[in-house]
């Protein structure tokens, strides 16, 4: 399931479970937070594979 | 008496919903946090491997390091490169299984096999030219 899968569900879950808005809040909040991982993780794999080996002179 | 009865039952199976889902959320709140610091952590410290071919390169061409000397550091590097693949491989498949890279395993091997290959390069890299790669990013 995607982040943006369960913000959706958790957006669901606000509009039926009132009693929980506030919980369900929170939980978008770091599920949205989980885009900003996504960016570290893109980051990440833009480096490595960025990064080449080194080649001998010769 | 019945209606009573039934809003009793709503508000136990209420509680019971909100306390797991505080737990299911503080939990979910860590692995994210874990996940996100392991991201910067290795981003940061990969970071040295892009800046050391350069630096490499440039103290080969002032003279300050001799080919065989240069030649001696390609394959600590090479092999510093591939351990920081698979600790970025490793990390990858961490967050996309929702879990703590912390507690898995090929993760947590793949991250100190590569600090001990990035400290190998550091290293060799000091004592061939004084030059440090360690503080440039």
């Amino acid at each position: 399931m995607t982040p943006m899968e369960i913000i959706a569900m958790l957006q669901l879950a606000q509009v039926l479970v009132p009693e929980a808005a506030s919980l369900t809040t929170n939980l978008i909040e770091a599920f949205k937070s989980d885009g900003t991982l996504e960016d570290k993780m893109k980051k990440l794999i833009d480096l490595n594979g960025a990064l080449k080996p080194m080649e001998l002179k010769v | 008496m019945k209606k009573l009865l039934i809003l009793l039952v709503l508000a136990f199976v209420c509680a019971g919903c909100g306390a797991t889902m505080s737990t299911t959320s503080k939990a979910s709140q860590a692995v994210v946090s874990a996940q996100g610091a392991a991201s910067q952590t290795l981003y940061g410290i990969g970071g040295l491997l892009q800046s050391t071919p350069k630096i490499v390169d440039g103290l080969y061409a002032s003279g300050k390091l001799t080919k065989e000397q240069f030649n001696s550091v390609v394959p600590v590097y090479n092999q510093a490169l591939g351990s920081f693949n698979l600790a970025v491989t490793a990390l990858k498949s961490a967050v996309d299984a929702g879990k703590d890279p912390n507690q898995v395993s090929a993760y947590s091997q793949a991250l100190a096999q590569f600090m001990v290959d990035k400290n190998l390069i550091e290293n060799l890299v000091l004592s061939l030219s004084g030059q440090s790669i360690g503080g440039v990013k």
